[in-house]
């Protein structure tokens, strides 16, 4: 578990390390004598509450990566209630990607996939020569809505838009209708994210065309970690959905 | 010298999660070791130059999420392995009783071209926990399951405290270029058999 969202927590900084101590033992946390108090405490607080979430959603239960997507909600908010409902609220949507059939995760690829082939030809065809059409090597970033990728800060910041962007395309939905009379052109995807991930892979595309198979892609996408500038990300994201525009499924 | 081309040996581990994958490679590879958990998601891998005997090779030792709900990942980058190494804990006896489960899930998955002779390496892991007193399945007991599945060779590591990693390490690089394919043998100049290495606790036939 990092320590970045240590600073935007300061009550939770503070805890003493008694209190994580207690905390640690009644939900069973072994092996975390080497933790400072505040991550002990962070690391028994996700425990609980993603067990409760394993009770509260049986069929998806419990699996690796759920933390990633728990953990700024837990630095975000004190109490235990309100990190877990904001959680399922989230996991709404995010639990397609802990299916155990894999569905949710492939359909996305897919999407990604089909985006380059719409949007990039070129990429695409490089990567149908090496057998990489399948989008594999965007695995973690879309499992974990790009949270190993960004910083908490930016990660926060990019969930943030996709959740407006997904109320936004829900609100749009509704009043569809009126929305067609006014001709307004609407450019809203609750898919965002699947566009910020392309647009992603885009900004290396000049590597990405040189690389001679799917682990050269894969070490390029994971070295991303720590070095992507999210605003640019964005804007990217916004011109390729603007570009595609009635060419991609919903 | 003959020439000869790069050899690149591809390498996956496997095994439940939390049994020290991503700990083993980063010993074996960085010399570095963290008890900070961060499961893996997706697929990762290191690469690493060895020598064997008089060779050269590249090790590309792929790691994978140990949560059996990622199998697609296997379809996608298990293809081309040249060696398999199955992970578990020496102190959690379910991490055990899962080897055979991820052994058929990556011979279906990578479909070697061989199963039958496809090598494989077993590791035993977390050794260093509580002085060993905390362990729940016997170095005979992986030993026998490791014959019963074709004479797999056995280590037992600790990724802590860096025991055996390059011993185990070294011997799946063999067993990987024991298995390359015909057109890749070549005629050296010299052999040189000065190099045989001697280790504690292993079977390895190599």
């Amino acid at each position: 578990m990092n320590a970045e969202w240590i600073p935007y927590s300061p009550s939770q900084a503070n805890v003493t390390e008694e209190m994580a101590e207690e905390l640690a033992m009644s939900v069973g946390l072994k092996d975390d004598d080497h933790l400072e108090p505040c991550r002990q405490h962070h690391a028994a607080r996700l425990v609980s509450i993603l067990e409760a979430y394993a009770l509260f959603d049986p069929e998806t239960g419990y699996c690796q990566g759920m933390s990633d997507l728990l953990s700024p909600f837990v630095a975000q908010l004190d109490e235990d209630y309100q990190a877990f409902w904001c959680f399922v609220q989230f996991m709404n949507t995010a639990r397609h990607n802990f299916r155990l059939d894999e569905t949710g995760i492939r359909r996305q690829l897919n999407k990604i996939s089909s985006i380059f082939k719409v949007a990039d030809p070129h990429l695409y065809s490089h990567l149908e020569s090496i057998d990489a059409q399948d989008c594999y090597f965007v695995y973690r970033m879309v499992v974990v809505l790009l949270r190993r990728e960004l910083t908490f800060e930016q990660t926060i910041s990019l969930w943030e838009v996709i959740w407006a962007e997904k109320r936004a395309a829900e609100v749009r939905h509704l009043r569809n209708s009126s929305w067609r009379k006014s001709k307004k052109k609407s450019y809203i995807r609750d898919d965002l994210i699947l566009f910020v991930i392309a647009a992603a892979v885009r900004q290396k595309r000049k590597i990405i065309e040189k690389c001679k198979g799917v682990d050269e892609i894969l070490r390029e996408c994971n070295s991303m970690a720590g070095n992507l500038d999210l605003w640019l990300l964005l804007d990217d994201a916004r011109d390729l959905v603007s570009a595609l525009h009635g060419r991609i499924p919903d | 010298m003959a020439t000869r081309k790069r050899t690149l040996l591809k390498v996956i581990i496997l095994g439940d999660s939390g049994v020290g994958k991503t700990s083993l490679m980063n010993q074996f590879v960085n010399k570095k070791f963290s008890n900070q958990y961060k499961a893996t998601i997706g697929a990762d891998f290191l690469t690493k130059e060895v020598q064997v005997e008089d060779r050269l090779v590249t090790m590309q030792i792929w790691d994978t999420a140990g949560q059996e709900r990622f199998q697609s990942l296997g379809v996608a980058f298990y293809r081309g392995a040249d060696c398999c190494v199955l992970v578990y804990d020496v102190n959690l006896l379910k991490s055990f009783e899962s080897l055979s489960n991820w052994r058929d899930e990556f011979l279906v998955q990578a479909s070697p071209s061989d199963p039958e002779n496809f090598p494989f390496m077993v590791l035993g892991n977390k050794v260093d926990i509580d002085g060993g007193n905390s362990r729940v399945v016997s170095e005979k007991r992986a030993k026998t399951w490791c014959a019963s599945k074709g004479d797999i060779p056995y280590f037992e590591t600790s990724a802590k405290d860096d025991l055996n990693v390059d011993v185990a390490f070294q011997c799946i690089a063999k067993n990987a270029l024991k298995n390359e394919t015909d057109e890749e043998i070549y005629l050296p100049d010299t052999i040189d058999f000065s190099s045989g290495s001697t280790h504690t606790s292993s079977s390895c036939s190599c």
